[in-house]
């Protein structure tokens, strides 16, 4: 029975896999596409300063007292395309489990281990405080 | 000088306020002598960053400190203290 | 202290307390796991705030009680599940011919209601179950090293 769920996983695992290939082969999924928000991102991190340096002075004082509403940066990727790319409105939530998923299932299976771990290092603990008393 | 003063408003003190409760938190941990106070302060210290994430406008981050933080770690650290005066006394 | 079924209760006040935090302890981190993708907070924030009511237990009823309450074999199995759960909802992406944590079915409901962001709410919970799970567990772990009979807290 075992074996058996294990080989059915490995064989939707593998399908999986071939499909996504050849899904992908024509066309690749990008989370993001920063260009087309307005701020290339590229330019960006290659040189803040001549990119904070071509706007207006007037504009970038009053981007810096109303961040929300106009958002520049890195931030305003995902602020401004973060309802239409995953109707989350809690911005948090994508960046958790959709732009950094394998962040949080790194960071959940860290705790699976953990706990396993744990739990046969006291196990093993518990017994021998038990023999100890016995003897 | 009086430009600085002209400024503050309440959201200015009580950024203050947390930030010294910090600092104040993280000096008794480091100096208390006995180890279940030092754990209390730590958890002080833990209830005033939480409070601190709060200001600056990141709930997400302060529900965690204050639920980890503030909370878990503390009762941790208690339950290990008392495993080790058990041990300690027999 | 021969009669195993009485629930041992030494401070009054400390059983107080717990009745009183426990609701809300259960009831505000099941909101916050379920609410996950509207409001502040998510599935490991959430689930640690659930998970505390094994140590409010414990403080008021002691370990006998705690392990009639919660079975730890059942949250040992319910973390390796939420697990199980976060790869298979991982991997809807990769069939629907994504990234491996791509959002797939985002267009469900309207913004701003629980079930309205696809994967990702699925996700959430899934998170939230098997924190809740495992730091229960955990808290459990270490508090029967304290030993059954000396529950005088």
């Amino acid at each position: 029975m075992k074996k058996v769920a294990i080989l059915l996983a490995l064989v939707i695992f593998l399908g999986a896999g071939i499909g996504a290939v050849a899904n992908l082969k024509d066309n690749f999924a990008v989370t993001y596409n920063a260009q087309e928000v307005g701020t290339d991102a590229a330019a960006l991190a290659k040189d803040y300063e001549q990119y904070e340096s071509d706007k207006n002075p007037d504009e970038k004082a009053e981007n810096e007292r109303n961040l929300p509403e106009n958002p520049d940066g890195i931030a305003s990727i995902i602020v401004t395309t973060n309802l239409s790319e995953t109707e989350a409105i809690n911005d948090v939530a994508p960046i958790v489990f959709d732009y950094r998923g394998y962040d949080t299932m790194g960071e959940s299976f860290i705790l699976l281990t953990a706990i396993a771990g744990s739990f046969i290092i006291l196990k093993n603990m518990k017994g021998r405080e038990e023999e100890a008393e016995d003897e | 000088m009086t430009n600085f003063f002209a400024n503050i408003d309440w959201l200015t003190i009580l950024n203050g306020f947390c930030i010294l409760g910090i600092i104040a938190g993280g000096i008794l941990t480091a100096s208390m002598k006995k180890p279940l106070s030092c754990v209390l302060a730590l958890g002080g210290c833990g209830a005033f960053v939480a409070l601190e994430f709060i200001l600056l406008h990141a709930p997400d981050v302060a529900i965690a400190e204050a639920s980890v933080g503030c909370v878990l770690s503390t009762i941790l650290f208690v339950i290990a203290l008392r495993k080790a005066t058990k041990e300690e006394e027999k | 202290m021969n009669n195993g079924n009485k629930m041992k209760v030494r401070h009054v006040i400390v059983k107080c307390g717990a009745d009183m935090y426990l609701p809300f302890a259960i009831v505000f981190g099941l909101a916050v796991i379920l609410f996950g993708t509207v409001s502040p907070g998510g599935g490991f924030q959430g689930g640690v705030i659930a998970s505390s009511a094994a140590i409010l237990i414990y403080l008021g009823y002691g370990f006998k009680t705690l392990k009639q309450a919660i079975n730890p074999h059942l949250m040992h199995k319910g973390e390796a599940f939420g697990a199980i759960a976060y790869i298979a909802l991982a991997s809807i992406g990769l069939i629907a011919g994504g990234n491996f944590v791509r959002n797939a079915i985002w267009n469900n409901g309207d913004p701003g209601k629980v079930i309205s962001a696809g994967t990702i709410t699925y996700m959430s919970w899934a998170v939230g179950f098997k924190v809740l799970t495992g730091v229960a567990f955990l808290l459990m772990l270490l508090i029967s090293l304290l030993g059954d009979n000396q529950d005088e807290m």
